[in-house]
């Protein structure tokens, strides 16, 4: 006949006595660590990778497609990161007693000298382990292809691992043993010049000093280096790109046709806005200009899709691509990285995007082919740092709460 | 036996097909039809088969014949008289002539020879070849007729088949009554097709309009409660005569009768029954008792589960009291009638959301009848604009009765003293 | 372009099209479809009906004269046959099902409108929501009329947090729409699709999808959102929110449901419920009729298409 059921009553109504407080009022997001791509060097930083605990149920992965949170990252407050060839370097905060970590590749020392057995250094770590130099605080890393550059704050610039083309920034020494002993050595003549930002290339390593000078050192056969060793480059404005190096696929194509030049020279690019942002992988070169649009030139997977593999002038990709549309209309670009053959773009709005090969699934896409235009990685947070390897790739994200 | 049943349903199911033969108009359902193809069958069977067998001794299926084709029951016969039925004596039983043809012309009847010899189907079969090739046109009586020319009347499932022949049925458009909904009700039209309006209804429709009923309201009246037709005239009389006693002024007994269209199918007993219920349960004088049932009459004829719980529900779920409860419902009876569950909600709005108390409820009934989303629009747009102000001892006092009378544009005007369109805006925010 | 209809027959003929109305929170869309057609009725029975057609008769014998007449013709009087236009004559039905909890805009077609209401669901346009939630508690039907399961604190919830949740989720959904594209990722035709202005839209069934996510009021327990979607349901839009509040480590319900906008129909066409009567929605129909001729046809998968890409989508998407 009739119901007189009531709906239920207003929720305030019922009494539930406790209340959860799942996070403090002043609690601040945590930075976390991505790492993906090719797992059997270690440079993933997990040791579960490359020696499963099968009793765990835990299985040998020999790469991961898809961005794969590291615990090392929860632990220590990390400010920086790179990623050299096979191996990852983590620079951390303050709590921590050692200033610099790292995983992967150590055949050369550049993540220190690890040695359980006196005489059997080893030759790859598969977890994060600390760099022992003797520095207090490391605020930047950097990683060549077998060479670490840290900054300090105060201390100078140190460097180690692989010193074979002088890239460590001290003489080189015929058949010094690099993977026997970790030399340490502090650049000293940086020590005098405030260094505000570091940079390595294969072999090289390039240092930025407030004034806007560069300084460079290691190997120089197609003139990478600018022009030998501790050369500088007076009065670096920002804003300007310069181009040094191997033009075989006609990078510098704006400024040279040879095939390499060994002194910098102003590259040109009609149409283009300042410039706040260049990168260059082995045979692309990417660049930002200050609207957030991203050019790009050079040879192979450039990100105009797969038909386009060559460019000798800079073309712009489609802003679309990276995040904007009719929702988030002004969404843009703000830096972009490199690897060897892929690369990598952050947007204003903290997504990533990535394209290029895709060795061991180190686009992070969740598949192994080769991307050829961007597309955005899911990660669950902001990315504030970028780093690609040679087959792997690791990301700075801060959390959303 | 098996072949002899499969051979009759063969039969059987071809007259199933075909028009069957019975000359009922009220059978204007399937499943009626269906059933008095059953009945014709049973009574053919018996005509050539099953003699004293199960249909005569088991009196199930005469009882459906009687149930389902609404018609006059068969009469049992003693013995086997029925078994020997030729076709005039089985439309006789199955629906007397005299009976059906107040308000229809019928056909004319066909014979079906029946032969008493077992297995010779040959006349029968015959008669319903003959039967077939005589479909769409009804056989001509006399041909000099026109009328015989035009097309039979057949089964139904509208009125309006027959409204053109039925001088009856005229009169009741005439009447204004609304044929349209007596087909939806079940048993109605084959009631009313029996009838014929000067034998049967004339009567009916004058007393009905000495007792008040206005001639604009007949049709509605006539509508909603076609089966006054069946009460005697007497039974009336004395349903009326039970009002005059019971001190009813003749314009509440107008008002009763005229509002309550059912309430004079009740009995006097029932009716006496249900006025002292209400006098009892709510402790009402005589005085309100007459009241009560001439201001809302369908109140006493109501369901009686419904009223005990709609005064369940005020009494114990909102919280009224005796006194209160009474005062309700002489007020606005037709809280009682209305939805439970729905007055329950108004109530809860008004008393938990819009915060006026019993006594304001009392004093403004109306609120538990407005609609709930009328309620609460007008409610949500006052608390918007700051002026849900019910409280009548302080400023910018809103009555609760003012706030749900009018349409919206006096709302807006009168109580919210805002444009319709800043309301229109509020609206399309809910 | 106004004209007066007395005549019912004649606003029978314009009662076909797409029409546009506010729909109530808390009412089912079919009881809305029942409101609606039963108002129509109303109002059309109020109008000058059809007359009804004479009826013909012929009397007399075929031997003597024979005399025809017109006569009344009661079978087919309104109050014999019923009236003239009844519930189940009108078809009515909606573009998109609306959720019994959503209120706002709702796209209708009426009798021969129902083509158009294809028309619209083909065209999967992104319907627009601001969505009102509270933290503090999460119920079991992640909306706030249900049981409260759980109550936490969240005085740590700022703007920026809130922010930041819903930026993550949005790009996320928009990764997600290139996988529905229809396109192989690899493809240069994938590139010419995604690289065009406009956003991604499904290409074919697809789960449900954000465009875009924004907060328009903050006040904390409560917040409101602006939420562009398309293929949601209402149990999608209140896990949202109940999502969102597990991302800000809190929880969360789900208050209000609106639909503010579904493709062109903006809450400016909506018909209120006291408007839903045959002179408003023949008035809304004039106004709808040129919105549906702009919605495109199902197969490009964009949302807005340059005319130079709206052919390699086509080709693409129909591989």
């Amino acid at each position: 006949m009739m119901s007189f059921t009531t709906k239920s009553l207003p929720a305030s109504s019922i009494l539930i006595s406790r209340e959860f407080e799942y996070v403090g009022a002043r609690s601040q997001p945590d930075t976390l660590i991505y790492t993906w791509g090719v797992a059997d060097h270690g440079a993933l930083g997990r040791a579960s990778f490359v020696r499963p605990d099968h009793k765990n149920r835990q299985q040998h992965l020999s790469y991961v497609h898809h961005p794969h949170r590291l615990g090392f990252g929860e632990y220590h407050k990390i400010v920086d990161l790179s990623c050299g060839y096979g191996f990852t370097l983590f620079a951390v905060g303050k709590p921590s007693e050692v200033s610099c970590y790292g995983t992967g590749l150590n055949t050369d020392s550049q993540i220190g000298n690890h040695e359980p057995r006196r005489g059997y250094p080893l030759g790859m770590l598969i977890s994060p382990a600390p760099i022992e130099a003797p520095l207090d605080k490391s605020s930047k890393v950097s990683s060549g292809r077998a060479h670490t550059v840290m900054l300090t704050d105060k201390g100078g610039v140190w460097t180690v691992g692989n010193n074979a083309y002088g890239q460590c920034g001290r003489s080189i020494l015929p058949d010094e043993d690099y993977g026997r002993k970790a030399a340490y050595h502090r650049i000293k003549a940086l020590d005098d010049i405030t260094i505000c930002h570091i940079e390595c290339g294969q072999d090289t390593s390039f240092f930025l000093s407030d004034k806007g000078v560069v300084y460079s050192c290691g190997w120089g056969a197609d003139g990478q280096t600018g022009r030998g060793h501790y050369d500088n480059e007076p009065d670096v404005e920002k804003g300007e790109v310069f181009g040094w190096g191997n033009s075989e696929y006609h990078q510098l194509n704006s400024a040279t046709d040879d095939m390499q030049i060994h002194v910098a020279k102003k590259l040109n690019f009609p149409g283009v806005k300042k410039v706040l942002d260049v990168a260059s992988a082995g045979t692309m070169c990417l660049l930002l200009d200050e609207d957030g649009h991203v050019y790009s030139w050079g040879f192979g997977p450039i990100g105009k899709g797969p038909d386009v593999t060559y460019s000798k002038i800079p073309t712009q990709l489609p802003l679309t691509l990276f995040g904007r549309n009719e929702i988030t209309p002004d969404a843009k670009v703000v830096s972009i990285t490199c690897g060897i053959n892929h690369l990598a773009a952050v947007n204003s709005n903290g997504s990533l995007f990535t394209w290029g090969k895709n060795p061991g699934g180190c686009l992070g896409l969740g598949h192994t082919k080769d991307q050829y235009f961007p597309l955005r990685v899911s990660i669950g947070g902001q990315v504030i740092k970028v780093s690609c390897g040679v087959d792997h790739t690791a990301a700075m994200v801060k959390e959303i709460l | 036996m098996n072949l002899i049943r499969n051979k009759l349903q063969g039969v059987f199911g071809s007259l199933l097909i075909r028009r069957p033969p019975l000359q009922s108009l009220t059978i204007h359902d399937v499943k009626r039809r269906d059933f008095a193809c059953i009945c014709l069958c049973t009574m053919l069977s018996r005509n050539s088969y099953f003699q004293d067998c199960i249909f005569q001794k088991n009196n199930r299926f005469f009882q459906n014949v009687y149930y389902t084709s609404d018609c006059i029951p068969f009469k049992e016969k003693s013995n086997s008289d029925l078994i020997t039925t030729t076709k005039s004596s089985r439309t006789h039983e199955l629906m007397p002539q005299e009976e059906v043809c107040g308000s229809v012309t019928l056909m004319e009847e066909i014979d079906i020879p029946v032969s008493d010899e077992d297995g010779d189907w040959t006349s029968e079969m015959r008669w319903i070849t003959s039967q077939e090739s005589r479909d769409v046109l009804f056989p001509a009586k006399d041909v000099s007729e026109i009328d015989a020319l035009s097309p039979e009347l057949r089964p139904s499932f509208n009125i309006a088949a027959y409204v053109n022949r039925s001088e009856t049925l005229q009169e009741l458009v005439k009447l204004r009554v609304d044929l349209s909904k007596w087909e939806k009700r079940r048993g109605i039209s084959s009631f009313i097709l029996r009838l014929d309006f000067e034998k049967d209804m004339k009567r009916h429709i004058m007393f009905l309009h000495d007792m008040g009923v206005l001639a604009d309201n007949l049709g509605w009246w006539l509508t909603i409660n076609p089966l006054i037709f069946r009460e005697k005239l007497d039974d009336l009389h004395t349903r009326v005569n039970y009002l005059q006693s019971k001190k009813f002024t003749s314009d509440q007994i107008t008002r009763v009768i005229s509002k309550n269209p059912y309430w004079l199918l009740f009995s006097t007993i029932r009716i006496d029954n249900r006025l002292g219920y209400f006098q009892r349960t709510f402790g009402l004088t005589g005085a309100e008792v007459r009241l009560l049932a001439s201001k809302r009459p369908q109140l006493i004829t109501l369901n009686f589960n419904h009223i005990m719980r709609t005064s369940f529900a005020v009494l114990e779920e909102m919280g009224f009291n005796q006194t209160e409860m009474k005062s309700l419902l002489l007020t606005k009876p037709k809280i009682w009638t209305v939805n439970g569950a729905s007055l329950q909600r108004r109530f809860i709005f008004a008393h938990n959301e819009m915060g006026l108390s019993h006594a304001q409820l009392i004093q403004f009934p109306q609120i538990l009848m407005s609609r709930e989303f009328r309620l609460k629009q007008r409610h949500g747009y006052l608390k918007i604009i700051g002026r849900n102000q019910y409280d009548p001892l302080k400023a910018n006092y809103v009555s609760p009765q003012a706030l749900v009378a009018g349409n919206d544009a006096d709302f807006c005007i009168n109580i919210a003293k805002t444009s319709v369109q800043d309301f229109n805006d509020f609206l399309k925010t809910l | 372009m106004t004209k007066l209809v007395h005549y019912a027959p004649e606003a029978w003929n314009v009662l076909r099209g797409v029409f546009c109305v506010y729909k109530p929170a808390d009412m089912t869309i079919g009881f809305l479809r029942r409101v609606v057609i039963s108002n129509l009725c109303r109002d059309l029975s109020v109008l000058k009906p059809r007359p009804a057609t004479p009826f013909v008769s012929i009397e007399g014998s075929v031997g003597e004269s024979l005399v025809v007449r017109k006569k009344r013709n009661f079978a087919d009087d309104p109050l014999v046959l019923g009236p003239r236009y009844q519930p189940q004559d009108i078809k009515l039905s909606w573009a998109l099902h609306v959720d019994k909890n959503i209120s706002g805009v709702c796209v209708l077609g009426l009798n021969s409108g129902n083509k158009g209401t294809h028309v619209v669901r083909d065209g999967r346009l992104i319907r627009t929501y601001t969505v009102s939630g509270q933290f503090g508690r999460s119920t079991d039907t992640h909306f706030h009329d249900g049981k409260v399961v759980e109550k936490s604190r969240y005085t740590h919830v700022t703007r920026g947090k809130l922010l930041r949740a819903l930026m993550t989720i949005q790009s996320s959904h928009q990764q997600s729409a290139v996988n529905f594209l229809g396109l192989d990722p690899q493809s240069q035709a994938a590139y010419d699709a995604l690289s065009s202005d406009g956003l991604v839209r499904p290409g074919s069934k697809s789960p449900p999808m954000i465009y875009g996510l924004s907060i328009v009021d903050f006040n904390p327990p409560d917040f409101i959102l602006e939420v562009a979607c398309i293929n949601e349901t209402g149990v999608f839009l209140k896990i949202l929110v109940h999502d969102i509040g597990l991302k800000l480590k809190t929880s969360a319900v789900c208050t209000q449901m609106r639909c503010i906008r579904h493709g062109p129909w903006t809450l400016d066409h909506a018909l209120l419920r006291k408007h839903w009567t045959l002179e408003h929605i023949i008035n809304n129909i004039g106004v709808c009729h040129p919105m549906v001729k702009t919605i495109t046809p199902r197969t490009p998968s964009l949302m807005s298409i340059d005319k130079v890409n709206s052919e390699n989508s086509c080709t693409g998407s129909e591989k």
